[in-house]
């Protein structure tokens, strides 16, 4: 014999009623003090535990029983249903599952991001032409223009020449490689690979190389980008963090959700930005050494890039020391610390490869 | 049976729940969800509402959720294969793909109230239902206008022709500015029209939901007068102005203008734009939380149901208190303290709402006619609960 009590709600109006209910080794159910028709513990719904909430009984008849006495409905389950079929409530309550489980999220995030996603963007743009890469890059060009780029002030006969260096480099594919120049003081030194195949080069850059050599170095290494289609990879595999994030966040309901979202998605698509600079290397690597082109030059530009950065920072740390005092000092790590998450300037790691392959 | 007290009497709201708890059923819904790839979100949000509900008790009796998640679990499917269909013709047909969203747009409101309408009839109290009395084509009215508004602010580059294609293409400067200043009026024109009318459109809209709540039989009734709306803004504005201001002078100390241009660099530190990030995100935050919290305590105070009123008392600080600390918390702990935060913040909003009654709450259930066991399948089907 099962006896609880619980607040009864016939479904017709909002009244409450107070009830005693008990459970015969029959398994009919009565309620005490109010008439009902038979009804056996069988046929009535039981809503599945849900943390520690009240449960509701179902009766045929439209009502419904409200209880707390948890011990007893699971009693009446076990008898007379089969047990609690409540699997989710069984892995909520457990805490090592909980365990398990968080475990288990982060392992597979961990697998996502650093397998999942990247195989994800690779298998998906080599299956789609490289017309789609041609329609991304359109407009690009042209809206940094508006933003960053202003007209080269390389002369007209320097520029024919760097260009004729770049046809001798490029790979024998149906794409439409070109090489554009522009100045920029905001980018300074810097070589861009659009998804069109045009590759940007900013005055700045070309006259930081010594000699075309290492200008031909950093033309492959654009190549490169574009010939594994990393633009395209970029996009895919932004879309694939966008989401995992949403996954994750579920009902982005709050600020505090958005804000976020939007960290790791920033410092993930920096993290893959490093791994596409590392692929372009490789091609470059290759590249320059079939050609028998000396690698070390690549080395030195990327040197002198570094060398530069540095200069630059330095300069930056002495103004705000002269003006700031000694608070700056901690500030100096904290960039370190950022340098992690950006992808230029070129790490040591870089420039040591190709130190290496010329030896 | 029922007694007649000449007193009104006073029914605090109660919230049961606990961040432990939640920690459990939140974080198996996480795992179950990615591990499926999405298809148990449904019954994730299903859990979830029947936690949050079944501890949100009442005169002595709690709320129930009562969806069934492959309803859900429909409507989301629907909503994903559409989105990848407009994906698709995005890329590969343009045009059509601007028709479909297009049409998409058109569909929001009849969507938007859907969802409501569904997410109502699931609810119960004491095993009455709510309801939402649909009425599309005043939904329409309200609803489409916002959607035109929103779409002119988008397209209006096109349609001045000051893209930033046209404005290259562009071959006589004296045309060009005619256009941009046409353009810059219009937007100006757009802007101070949008912040007149938004209060007023924003009160017809509750009281378009509040008048069409049921409960059962009864009907919930909302009195909001347009002067407490335009107050609001009013101060909101003010809020965000004053908080910007000192945002920004705080920000000029922060941010040093080196003395020799030679060495602008251009870029300054990471750490320093994150901390700009923060500063001018703040006010925004802040007059969120004022808007959303003298909102809701507007909405709950002046809604009835029949001789049933409510109260809702939130208090400011205590809530901006609980937004930052959660949002602290949250990204400290990299998404973990989420539970922990909406447990805290339904427990608030609960202790600060009550419900006054005249005697015994009577409230009928709906007519048995007015659900019928086939009718309800179809209207299921358009009442898509695709989480909005």
């Amino acid at each position: 014999m099962i006896q609880f009590r619980g607040k009864y709600y016939d479904g017709r109006s909002s009244a409450s009623i107070d009830v005693s209910i008990s459970v015969d080794d029959e398994g009919y159910l009565q309620i005490q003090d109010h008439e009902h028709d038979r009804v056996h513990s069988g046929d009535i719904t039981v809503s599945s535990r849900i943390g520690n909430t009240n449960r509701f009984l179902g009766l045929p008849d439209g009502s419904r029983i409200e209880t707390a006495a948890h011990d007893q409905v699971d009693e009446l389950l076990d008898k007379w249903q089969g047990g609690d079929h409540s699997l989710a409530h069984r892995l909520e309550k457990n805490l090592r599952a909980i365990v398990v489980a968080l475990l288990l999220l982060v392992g597979t995030i961990y697998a996502l991001i650093n397998f999942g996603i990247p195989a994800l963007s690779e298998n998906l743009t080599a299956m789609l032409p490289t017309s789609v890469d041609d329609s991304l890059g359109g407009e690009v060009l042209e809206q940094l223009d508006e933003i960053f780029f202003e007209p080269s002030g390389i002369p007209a006969d320097r520029q024919m020449e760097l260009k004729d260096l770049f046809a001798s480099l490029v790979p024998d594919t149906e794409r439409n490689y070109q090489v554009e120049f522009r100045s920029s003081t905001v980018i300074g030194a810097n070589a861009l690979a659009l998804p069109d195949a045009r590759i940007v080069f900013t005055d700045q850059l070309v006259s930081l190389a010594d000699d075309d050599e290492m200008l031909a170095a950093i033309m492959l290494h654009e190549i490169g980008h574009v010939v594994e289609r990393h633009a395209m990879q970029s996009v895919i595999s932004q879309a694939g963090i966008s989401m995992l994030v949403f996954v994750l966040t579920g009902d982005i309901s709050s600020a505090s959700t958005a804000l976020l979202v939007m960290l790791p998605s920033f410092f993930l698509q920096t993290r893959y930005s490093r791994t596409l600079e590392w692929e372009a290397d490789t091609y470059a690597l290759n590249e320059m050494l079939r050609r028998g082109m000396d690698t070390g030059k690549f080395a030195d530009i990327m040197e002198t890039m570094l060398a530069q950065a540095e200069a630059e920072e330095e300069a930056e740390q002495e103004l705000k020391r002269e003006t700031e005092g000694e608070e700056s000092g901690s500030e100096a790590n904290t960039e370190r610390l950022f340098e992690y998450f950006q992808s230029h300037p070129p790490s040591r790691l870089r420039i040591e490869r190709f130190r290496e392959a010329a030896n | 049976m029922s007694e007649q007290y000449s007193e009104p009497q006073r029914h605090q709201f109660t919230f049961h729940g606990q961040a432990l708890d939640y920690f459990g059923i939140w974080i198996v819904n996480l795992v179950l969800t990615i591990i499926t790839l999405g298809i148990y979100s449904a019954w994730a949000k299903v859990r979830t509402n029947r936690y949050f509900y079944g501890n949100t008790q009442v005169a002595g009796s709690s709320f129930d959720y009562t969806a069934n998640p492959k309803k859900i679990l429909l409507g989301r499917t629907i909503a994903v294969v559409m989105l990848f269909i407009y994906q698709f013709l995005v890329i590969f047909a343009p045009t059509a793909g601007l028709l479909i969203l297009t049409l998409f747009g058109l569909a929001i409101p009849f969507v938007y109230l859907s969802s409501l309408a569904f997410r109502m009839r699931y609810s119960q109290w004491r095993n009455i239902n709510f309801g939402f009395q649909r009425d599309v084509g005043k939904a329409y009215m309200l609803l489409l206008p916002l959607v035109i508004f929103i779409i002119l602010a988008i397209a209006a580059p096109t349609l001045f022709g000051i893209t930033p294609e046209d404005l290259a293409a562009a071959d006589d400067p004296a045309d060009e500015s005619a256009q941009i200043s046409a353009y810059l009026s219009f937007s100006g024109f757009l802007a101070i029209a949008g912040l007149l009318l938004f209060p007023m459109w924003q009160r017809f809209y509750y009281k378009y939901i509040g008048d069409r709540v049921r409960l059962g039989r009864a009907k919930f009734s909302i009195d909001l007068k347009i002067r407490r709306f335009y107050a609001l803004y009013l101060a909101a504005l003010l809020i965000v102005i004053g908080l910007s201001l000192l945002a920004f002078f705080l920000s000029r100390a922060l941010l040093l203008q080196p003395a020799d241009p030679a060495l602008q660099t251009g870029a300054p530190s990471v750490f320093t734009l994150l901390v700009l990030y923060v500063l001018f995100l703040s006010p925004y935050l802040v007059v969120l939380a004022f808007i959303k919290t003298t909102l809701t305590n507007l909405l709950y105070s002046n809604i009835r149901m029949g001789n049933v009123a409510f109260e809702c008392d939130l208090k400011l600080g205590r809530m901006i208190w609980l937004y930052l600390t959660n949002t602290l918390a949250i990204i400290v702990t990299l998404g973990l303290a989420v539970p922990w935060s909406k447990v805290r913040l339904a427990r608030y909003r609960a202790e600060q709402m009550a419900m006054i009654t005249q005697g015994d709450i009577e409230v009928l259930a709906a007519e048995s006619g007015d659900v019928s066991a086939g009718g309800e399948a179809m209207t299921d089907l358009f009442d898509l609960d695709i989480g909005l």
